[in-house]
C-alpha cells in the first residue's frame, strides 16, 4: 500500500477542508436528483419521488459525516474546529481569559527562568572533551577527613607510578601583572602544568598548548591567552603568536589562544603560564584524565594504596595521606555542590506553577459550572457521539481539554517572555565568589532562552493545560440538561474541587512563603552582623607588588629567594602617606589581609615560653598591619596602645592581639606585657612578641563566622626572610564622604608612587558585603519572588472561588435577607467557608513545611561540607517560630481579604434583584 | 454496510463486500455514485440492496487507499455527477478480493453442501 499517496490524499482533503465538504455535499446532491429524476420516469408524482429518493439515501448527515471520517483525518478536523470554538469563547470572556493567561504565565515563565540556569550550571556537559573521564585528586587527612593542601612532591610520586590516569594537570589560580603600551594590568589567571588543556581535551584554536619543554624555559615562558584576552591586547591579530609579553617583570612569548568561552575553574582567569610546582609547594585538587575504561571507583581505590604507600615511606610529610578521586562534575568549582539547593529552587518554583495550575482549575471549574447549560445542550445535542472516547461526554471533555491546552500554550508563549525578563534579573543578582574570582554559581551566564529551554517551555505547557484542565473538563461536561435547564445547583463534588483546589493553592503557597520569609528573616540578621568595626565610608583598595624589582619571584612554582624587605616596607609607607593627603581622607591603614576577605594566616601560638602546640583549635588569625589600622577601622582599643612609629623594625617585637586570644590565653589576667610565639605551618618559631594592646574582635573570614582569637603584627616588624608574606597589601582610607567618591583621586595617588604597580579591587568596605550576603540575597530574591507570585496566586484563586459561591448563592441571599437578615449575619454566613477553607490550607501548609524542614533540613540550605560553603540560614533555625507564625498571619489576611471582598458584595445586594437572579 | 430491509429475499452486503463489488462494478469503465448502486442491485436482481448513504463513505476510503479516481462529468439524463473510474492498483486489489472471495465461498459451499444433502 502506498501510504504515501493515502498520506497526500488525506492531506490535500484536509487542506482544501471547505471544498472537499462542499465537493461531497454537491455529490450528493446529485445522486439524490439522479434518483428522483429514475423515480419520475417510473412514473411517480415530483412530491413522492423526492421523497422514495430521500428515503433510499437515508441520513445524509451520517453519509457525510461517515465519508468524512473516511479520510482519517477527523481527529485533526475536530481539533480546529475545537480549537475555533476554544477561541471564541475565550474572547467571549476577556477578564477570565486574561486572568487565566498571566497566572500561566508567571508560572511556566518562573520555571522557564529556573530551568535554564539549572540546565546550564548542572544538566549540560562540562565543556571538554569527554567530561566524564575528567577527576580531581583530592588530598585529605585521614585522621580528620578534611580536605588538605599537599606537598606537590606527594603528586609527583603519584603521577609516576599510577596506572589509572592519562596524565595529571596541576592549577593553581592566581593572578599576574601584564604590561603592554597601555601600562600594567593585574589579570587573573591560573598556573598550569603544561598537561591541563590535554587533560581537558581543549586546544588552542591558534598557536600550540603548552609543550613540556616550555615549563622548564625560565627565559622566556611560554604563555596562552583566553579568547576575550586576545582580542583586549592583540585585537584579534593572528600574528599575536611568537609576540612578547611582559608578564611579572618576565618576558614571556605567546604560543596559543584558546576557543572564546573556554575557561576552566574560574571564569575570570583569562591568562595561562606553565610551570611545574616544586617539590615542597603544596598543591590542591590537581585534575585529572581517566585512561579509558577505568571507573572512578578502580582510580580511588588504586589511589587509596598509592597514598597509603607514601604514608608508609615518607611518614614525617605524609604519613596522615589520604585521597579521593572526585568526578570533575562534582567539584565545587563546576557547581557540584549546588546540585541541592539548584534542586531545591526547582521545586520551589515547581510549586508556583501546581498553585498556578490548580488556581487555573479553580477558575474553570468555576466557568464551566456557569456554562453547564451550554454544555447539556450540546450534550443533549449529540456532543457525546464521538467514537474515540467510548463515554457519552468524550466529546465536551475534547473541547474542554482543548480550551486549557490553548490557554496553557498562551501562558508559556508570555510565559517565554516573562522567562526572558526573569532570567536576566537572576543573572545580575548571580554573586561574585568568595573563592578566587568567579561567581557564585559557575556557568550561570551561559544560560538564556534557546533551543532546550524553549521545548521545556513547551513540554510543561502541554502538561500544565492537562493537568489544570483535566479535572474541570471531566466535571463539566457531566451536565445534564434536565437539571441544569431547570438552574439547579451544580453537583456537591463540584464544589469539593474547588475546595479542594483552594486548600491546596494555600498550602502550597505557605509552603514558599516561608521559605522566603526564613531567607529574608536571614537576609536581615546576616546584613546587621556586628562585625567588630565601622565598615562605613572606608575605601578599601589592593596592591601586588610580586612582578615590581621590590621583591621578584613568580609565585608558588619554583620560587626563589625572597630580598628586599624594606623596600617593600618603603613602598607601602609612601602609599600611605599619599593616600592620606588625598583631601577627604581622614586615616589611612594597611592589612595583609583585609577583614571579610575570607583569608587569613593560621598560625599556632605559644604563650609565656610555652612552645606552640599544633593543634587545630589552637589556630590564631595572623595578620599584618601597618598605619591606624584599628582607629581607621574603629577597632576600639580595650587595653593598653596600638602600634606607634617606635615600633620600628629594628624595635623589640610587639603585638596586638584580640579579645577573644586574651580570653583564651589569659583569663581574668591582665595580658600586657605577656610573651607569645607565632608558628605558621612548617616555618620555625619566630622570636618571642610582647602582647602591647588588647583590641576588640573583629569578623576576619566573613560575616558568618564568629570571629576567632587574633593577632597582629607591624608589617616593619615582619622578618627578612618571611618577607613574601607582604608581597600584597590591602589598604583602607576612611574618608570624611562618600568612599567611591574618593577612587581616582586615591587611584592617583598610588600611581604616584610608581606607575608600574597595579592597584585592584578598588571598592568602598561595604561591597566587601556583597560577597557575603550575595548568596543569601540571590536565594532571598528568588523564594521571594516565588512566594510573591504564590501569594498573589493563591489570593486570586480564593477570590475567583468565593466570588462564584456567592453569585451562585444570590438567590438564597436575597431569600434570607428579604426575610430579614441582618448584612452582618450573610456576611458571616458567606465568609464562614472561605474562612475555613483557609484555615485547612494554613495549618495544612504550616505541617508540610514543618514536615520539609525536618525531612530536608531547612529546605537543604543547611550545608553538608561546613569547610567549603556556610548554611543559608544565618542566625535562625528552619522551623523559626516567628517566622512560621508572621507568614501564616499574612497568608491568612490576605485569604480573608480574598474572601471578604466577594462577600461583601453579596451583602449589598438588593433583595428584589436577588430573587429575580436565575 | 447496508441497511436491514424487511424483505427475507434481499440480503444485507458482508462486511467488506461493498468495496469489492464497487471495484467490480468499475471494472468496464467510469460510473457515478448513483450509477454505482444501481448496477449493483441491478446485476443482483435486487437480492442486494445498496443503502445509497453507505456508498458515500466507501468511495472515500477506496479513493484513500488509491484505488479509484473520481471526476466531475455529466450524466446521460444532463446531471452533474461525479465520475470514478479504476486505478492500476485499483485493478491489482479487485483480482486480490476476488480470489479471496472465491476461497471464501467455496469453502462455505463446502461446509453447506452436505447438510443440505442430509434434507
Amino acid at each position: 500500500m502506498d501510504w504515501f499517496r493515502q498520506f497526500r490524499f488525506r492531506l490535500s482533503r484536509l487542506l482544501n477542508l471547505p471544498a472537499s465538504q462542499e465537493d461531497l455535499a454537491d455529490e450528493i446532491q446529485s445522486h439524490i436528483e439522479i434518483e428522483i429524476d429514475e423515480n419520475i420516469e417510473r412514473g411517480m408524482s415530483p412530491t413522492e419521488a423526492r421523497r422514495a429518493a430521500r428515503l433510499k439515501f437515508g441520513s445524509i448527515a451520517s453519509a457525510r459525516e461517515e465519508s468524512r471520517e473516511a479520510w482519517g483525518f477527523v481527529w485533526l478536523e475536530t481539533t480546529f474546529l475545537d480549537l475555533r470554538y476554544a477561541v471564541r469563547s475565550l474572547c467571549q470572556n476577556p477578564g477570565f481569559t486574561a486572568v487565566v493567561v498571566v497566572s500561566l504565565a508567571l508560572g511556566i515563565g518562573a520555571n522557564t527562568a529556573v530551568f535554564s540556569v539549572v540546565n546550564a550550571i548542572l544538566l549540560r556537559p562540562l565543556p571538554y572533551e569527554d567530561p566524564e573521564r575528567i577527576v580531581l585528586i583530592q588530598a585529605t587527612d585521614t585522621q580528620s577527613g578534611q580536605l588538605r593542601s599537599r606537598l606537590a612532591a606527594d603528586y609527583h610520586a603519584w603521577e609516576e607510578e599510577n596506572q589509572v590516569f592519562e596524565r595529571i594537570a596541576y592549577w593553581i589560580n592566581t593572578d599576574f601583572t601584564v604590561k603592554n603600551d597601555g601600562g600594567a594590568q593585574r589579570i587573573e589567571g591560573q598556573r598550569v602544568s603544561v598537561s591541563l588543556f590535554s587533560v581537558l581535551g581543549v586546544q588552542p584554536i591558534l598557536g600550540r598548548d603548552f609543550l613540556p619543554g616550555d615549563e622548564k624555559d625560565a627565559a622566556a615562558p611560554a604563555v596562552i591567552l583566553s579568547y576575550r584576552l586576545w582580542e583586549r591586547l592583540f585585537e584579534k591579530d593572528p600574528n599575536a603568536i611568537g609576540k612578547n609579553l611582559r608578564i611579572n617583570l618576565e618576558n614571556a612569548t605567546v604560543v596559543g589562544v584558546m576557543p572564546p568561552g573556554f575557561f576552566f575553574a574560574n571564569e575570570k582567569a583569562l591568562i595561562w603560564l606553565t610551570g611545574r610546582p616544586g617539590p615542597g609547594f603544596k598543591v590542591r585538587d590537581p585534575t585529572a584524565r581517566l585512561k579509558p575504561g577505568v571507573s572512578i571507583e578502580q582510580a580511588q581505590v588504586a589511589m587509596e594504596t598509592l597514598a597509603a604507600q607514601r604514608a608508609q615511606e615518607y611518614p614525617e610529610t605524609s604519613g596522615d595521606l589520604g585521597v579521593i578521586v572526585m568526578p570533575l562534575h562534582e567539584a565545587s568549582f563546576t557547581g557540584g555542590p549546588l546540585r541541592e539547593r539548584l534542586f531545591i529552587f526547582s521545586c520551589a518554583v515547581g510549586f508556583v506553577l501546581l498553585i498556578a495550575c490548580a488556581n487555573v482549575a479553580g477558575l474553570l471549574l468555576v466557568r464551566s459550572s456557569s456554562r453547564r447549560k451550554e454544555m447539556a445542550t450540546r450534550l443533549a445535542l449529540g456532543a457525546g457521539r464521538w467514537r474515540s472516547f467510548r463515554v457519552p461526554w468524550g466529546r465536551l471533555v475534547r473541547q474542554l481539554l482543548t480550551e486549557s491546552t490553548l490557554l496553557a500554550m498562551a501562558g508559556g508563549a508570555l510565559g517565554v517572555a516573562v522567562a526572558y525578563g526573569g532570567l536576566k534579573v537572576l543573572l545580575a543578582f548571580n554573586p561574585d565568589s568568595h573563592q578566587f574570582g568567579g561567581r557564585f554559581f559557575p556557568r550561570m551566564n551561559e544560560a538564556g532562552i534557546d533551543g532546550e529551554v524553549l521545548g521545556y517551555t513547551l513540554l510543561i505547557s502541554l502538561l500544565t493545560g492537562l493537568v489544570a484542565g483535566i479535572a474541570p473538563a471531566f466535571k463539566g461536561s457531566k451536565h445534564n440538561l434536565n437539571e441544569a435547564s431547570r438552574g439547579a445547583t451544580p453537583d456537591s463534588g463540584q464544589q469539593r474541587s474547588s475546595s479542594l483546589l483552594v486548600v491546596a493553592q494555600v498550602a502550597l503557597a505557605l509552603v514558599l512563603l516561608i521559605g522566603a520569609g526564613l531567607m529574608i528573616n536571614s537576609f536581615v540578621r546576616l546584613q546587621s552582623v556586628d562585625v567588630g568595626f565601622n565598615p562605613d565610608d572606608v575605601l578599601t583598595f589592593r596592591v601586588n607588588l610580586r612582578q615590581r624589582e621590590y621583591a621578584n619571584n613568580p609565585e608558588g612554582f619554583d620560587h626563589g629567594n625572597y630580598s628586599g624587605k624594606s623596600r617593600l616596607t618603603d613602598y607601602y609607607q609612601q602609599v600611605l602617606e599619599r593616600v592620606r593627603a588625598v583631601p577627604g581622607v581622614e586615616s589611612a591603614a594597611g592589612i595583609v589581609f583585609l577583614p571579610l576577605s575570607h583569608w587569613t594566616w593560621n598560625s599556632f601560638v605559644g604563650v609565656d615560653g610555652r612552645p606552640p602546640m599544633e593543634k587545630d583549635e589552637m589556630f590564631v588569625r595572623h595578620n599584618h598591619v601597618m598605619g591606624d589600622f584599628f582607629q581607621t577601622l574603629g577597632i576600639p582599643l580595650l587595653r593598653g596602645r596600638v602600634f606607634t612609629a617606635q615600633d620600628s623594625a629594628e624595635a623589640p617585637g610587639v603585638v596586638v592581639i584580640s579579645e577573644g586570644m586574651a580570653r583564651r590565653y589569659w583569663p581574668d589576667q591582665d595580658p600586657i606585657g605577656r610573651q607569645l610565639v607565632l608558628q605558621q605551618g612548617g616555618a620555625a618559631a619566630g622570636r618571642p612578641l610582647q602582647v602591647v594592646g588588647v583590641v576588640g574582635d573583629i569578623h576576619q573570614w566573613n560575616l558568618q563566622f564568629e570571629p576567632r582569637a587574633a593577632v597582629y603584627v607591624p608589617t616593619v616588624q615582619v622578618p627578612g626572610d618571611d618577607s613574601r608574606r607582604i608581597l600584597r597589601m590591602g589598604f583602607m582610607a576612611r574618608t570624611s564622604s562618600e568612599a567611591a567618591s574618593l577612587i581616582p583621586a586615591v587611584r592617583a595617588a598610588v600611581a604616584e608612587v610608581d606607575s608600574e604597580v597595579p592597584i585592584y579591587a578598588v571598592a568602598p568596605m561595604k561591597r566587601l558585603y556583597l560577597i557575603w550576603t550575595g548568596e543569601s540575597r540571590f536565594y532571598m530574591l528568588l523564594l521571594g519572588v516565588f512566594a510573591g507570585l504564590a501569594l498573589i496566586l493563591s489570593a486570586i484563586g480564593v477570590y475567583g472561588v468565593m466570588a462564584h459561591s456567592v453569585s451562585r448563592r444570590t438567590h438564597e441571599i436575597g431569600i434570607r435577607m428579604a426575610l430579614g437578615a441582618q448584612s452582618s449575619e450573610v456576611l458571616k454566613a458567606v465568609m464562614r467557608w472561605g474562612v475555613a477553607l483557609t484555615m485547612i490550607g494554613v495549618a495544612l501548609g504550616l505541617a508540610t513545611t514543618f514536615i520539609l524542614t525536618r525531612v530536608t533540613g531547612a529546605f537543604g540550605l543547611t550545608s553538608a561540607d561546613p569547610s567549603e560553603s556556610m548554611d543559608v540560614l544565618y542566625g535562625i533555625t528552619p522551623t523559626d517560630p516567628a517566622t512560621f507564625a508572621a507568614v501564616a498571619i499574612v497568608m491568612t489576611a490576605v485569604a480573608l481579604l480574598a474572601c471578604y471582598i466577594p462577600a461583601r458584595r453579596a451583602t449589598k445586594v438588593e433583595p428584589v434583584i436577588a430573587l429575580r437572579h436565575e | 454496510m447496508a441497511r436491514k430491509h424487511s424483505d427475507p429475499n434481499r440480503n444485507d452486503l458482508l462486511q467488506g463486500t461493498l468495496d469489492m463489488l464497487v471495484l467490480r462494478t468499475l471494472l468496464f469503465g467510469p460510473v457515478h455514485g448513483h450509477g454505482i448502486a444501481v448496477s449493483i442491485e441491478k446485476t443482483s436482481d435486487d437480492v442486494l440492496q445498496v443503502d445509497h448513504g453507505s456508498l458515500y463513505p466507501a468511495l472515500q476510503r477506496l479513493q484513500v487507499m488509491g484505488w479509484i479516481e473520481a471526476e466531475w462529468g455529466v450524466s446521460e439524463n444532463n446531471r452533474k455527477a461525479k465520475y470514478y473510474s479504476l486505478t492500476a492498483a485499483g485493478k491489482k486489489q479487485l483480482s486480490i478480493e476476488s480470489s479471496r472471495w472465491d476461497r471464501l465461498t467455496e469453502a462455505v459451499y463446502r461446509i453447506m453442501r452436505p447438510a443440505n444433502d442430509d434434507v
